[in-house]
């Protein structure tokens, strides 16, 4: 098992603990809601979807012990309010929550519904990365959030010292590096965010950062690995059509293996894609971690509280 | 006298359409390709290049080549090998954009006549790559640098089939040229059919004998930044034509036509304008839009009236 010399950060946001040495906590999982065609439309249809997978999600963390985050996708301004809103009344009170915007004005306008909902002290901002816009900037040192993903996509270097540069001192395209840019905007809780990148860009870069982005930071690591599987050529050939049951397997048995790959690798985190696929992630991850628990005990000494899977799932 | 380029141009895609590649799995430097051959258009460049916007001239090479990985510098860590075009798909990009703006010029009543573009390919160079690389697999040095050359002419024999003019650019030789460079050379342009190129920036001067001697059609030197150059060639009795750094790349100013031209008249007495093609002294990547579009219209206008 992997054990860092360098200190560990463990960061608190909400119900969640996410960092220190593998073994200490469970491998946190963010899936996603209000992502894709299925919420085009914001209707019964759609809230009864939204409220099933937040109940399987709890259902399933509930079950193995393994934390479960909910990352509210919101891709317009309109849509902040009423998938929040619809949120927080579906999670516990003081429940950590994600959320994930991709286009900048609409996180600029987010962070300030945040505060304005009283809810940035649970809040995981997903994510600074290096297209942030002055505004973003702005409106993060204004409103900033317990804890961001710093993601290190680098376009012009997928390896893991490419990765690296964008965090640590931007990689020559940007003045600084993202990891200063989060700390000077107040964020307390930073988790590094290796960047998943598609087969044949590098995917294994991403992977091997894990361990080095925690020896180097001693902060939480993970990434959203899910996003390998899903834009894996083969895969989607494989798993065409509507009744192709073994393609359709083995697209899930992979989805849920590359997650169990984190946490073998030593990271803290994943975002495992929409939470209705809680079932088939959730039992493998706490799988990963009854692992890497048992061989942190035997070989480090790191104990597991009563919670933990490896207890949970005896 | 025809004009050209050495390579790089001063265009960055914007932060976010980068990070929207991510997502959406785009080419983030199509605009900035597309900007780079705009400009040298607009400009009326006879021999352009893509712009070289993606990655430095050494990154450019030793990411996508097996055997070497990334660390603070590029390790050489197994049998380099070619994983296929690296810079064919750009070149091809950048011809599909040169169409475009000649079937938009004609639309518009402002075809330019017998003017017909070209793309040029170019590749670095193994010893510049060698150099830049720390070697933990080779024997030596130069096994390193014929192993490069191997992958590096795979590269060109690619490029051949979309451009006749094929440039290596090999910066180092200006610092210290090896004994093996004229094999180095041929070995890299082995096979290869079209014009072919060597780049060699900083004060050349010194070597000027030795790359006379070398397999190659076109030298192309710095002799705005290093006029010393001018006089080391006309001492020299060789047969390549020259490519003839004429306005520089590693200050802002844009030198007025005039002073471009007559420049380019002491290359034109060496070896006849016939023999010459104007270029910037380097690649441009250090300059501003502005500054590089400056520079290259007054090439372009000297270059006209020799």
């Amino acid at each position: 098992m992997l054990n860092f010399a360098t200190e560990q950060t463990v960061v608190e946001v909400g119900h969640v603990k996410a960092g220190g040495q593998p073994g200490e906590h469970p491998t946190v999982l963010f899936g996603t809601v209000f992502y894709g065609k299925r919420f085009q439309e914001l209707d019964d249809g759609a809230l009864s979807l939204a409220e099933g997978m937040m109940d399987t999600g709890h259902r399933m963390a509930e079950l193995t012990g393994v934390p479960c985050v909910v990352d509210v996708y919101i891709p317009s301004e309109e849509r902040i309010r009423p998938h929040l809103e619809f949120v927080l009344e579906h999670v516990e009170k003081g429940e950590a929550i994600s959320v994930d915007a991709p286009e900048a004005d609409v996180r600029e306008a987010l962070l300030g519904y945040l505060d304005e909902a009283g809810v940035l002290d649970r809040c995981v901002y997903n994510s600074l990365n290096m297209g942030f816009t002055d505004g973003e900037r702005e409106a993060l040192g204004a409103h900033a959030p317990a804890a961001a993903i710093v993601l290190g996509y680098n376009p012009r270097d997928f390896s893991t010292d490419g990765r690296m540069a964008i965090l640590e001192d931007g990689a020559g395209l940007m003045d600084k590096g993202l990891v200063d840019v989060a700390r000077e905007a107040g964020i307390g809780g930073l988790l590094l965010d290796t960047a998943a990148t598609p087969f044949d860009h590098s995917a294994g870069e991403f992977l091997r950062a894990l361990p080095v982005f925690k020896n180097k930071w001693g902060l939480p690591a993970g990434c959203a690995i899910h996003n390998t599987v899903e834009s894996w050529l083969w895969m989607k050939s494989f798993r065409r059509g509507k009744d192709n049951v073994e393609g359709k397997t083995a697209f899930r048995t992979c989805d849920a293996a590359s997650n169990a790959i984190v946490t073998a690798l030593g990271g803290d985190f994943t975002y495992f894609g929409p939470l209705d696929n809680a079932p088939h992630i959730f039992p493998v991850v706490a799988m990963a971690d009854k692992f890497v628990a048992e061989g942190a005990q035997d070989y480090f000494g790191i104990a597991q509280g009563e919670d933990h899977p490896r207890r949970k799932l005896g | 006298m025809r004009t050209t380029v050495v390579g790089s141009m001063p265009f960055t895609p914007p932060r976010q359409s980068m990070m929207r590649s991510l997502w959406d799995g785009g080419d983030p430097f199509m605009s900035s390709l597309e900007q780079s051959v705009q400009l040298q258009l607009e400009c009326g460049v006879d021999i352009i290049s893509d712009g070289q916007t993606r990655r430095g001239m050494v990154e450019l090479f030793t990411i996508p080549l097996r055997g070497i990985r990334q660390k603070a510098r590029p390790e050489i860590i197994g049998e380099v090998e070619y994983p296929g075009p690296v810079t064919v798909p750009d070149v091809v990009r950048a011809k599909e954009v040169v169409a475009r703006y000649l079937a938009q010029e004609a639309a518009n009543g402002h075809g330019r006549g017998v003017w017909e573009p070209q793309v040029k390919g170019i590749v670095t160079g193994p010893f510049t790559l060698v150099r830049s690389c720390v070697n933990e697999h080779y024997s030596t040095e130069r096994d390193a640098a014929f192993a490069l050359a191997r992958v590096l002419n795979q590269e060109l024999r690619e490029l051949s089939a979309h451009t006749t003019h094929l440039q290596v650019d090999e910066p180092f030789y200006s610092v210290e040229m090896p004994e093996y460079a004229k094999e180095l050379v041929a070995r890299t342009f082995d096979g290869v059919k079209g014009t072919r190129w060597l780049h060699v920036c900083g004060d050349a001067s010194a070597i000027a004998p030795r790359l006379a001697g070398l397999d190659v059609d076109v030298l192309d030197h710095e002799f705005a930044g290093h006029p010393e150059l001018v006089e080391a060639f006309a001492d020299l009795d060789f047969e390549q034509s020259l490519g003839f750094g004429s306005v520089r790349s590693d200050d802002l100013r844009v030198e007025p036509p005039e002073e471009v031209g007559a420049l380019l008249q002491k290359g034109a007495d060496i070896v006849g304008p016939e023999r010459m093609y104007a270029d910037p002294d380097c690649g441009l990547r250090h300059l501003t839009p502005d500054s590089a579009r400056g520079k290259l219209k007054a090439l372009v206008k000297a270059a006209s009236g020799l």
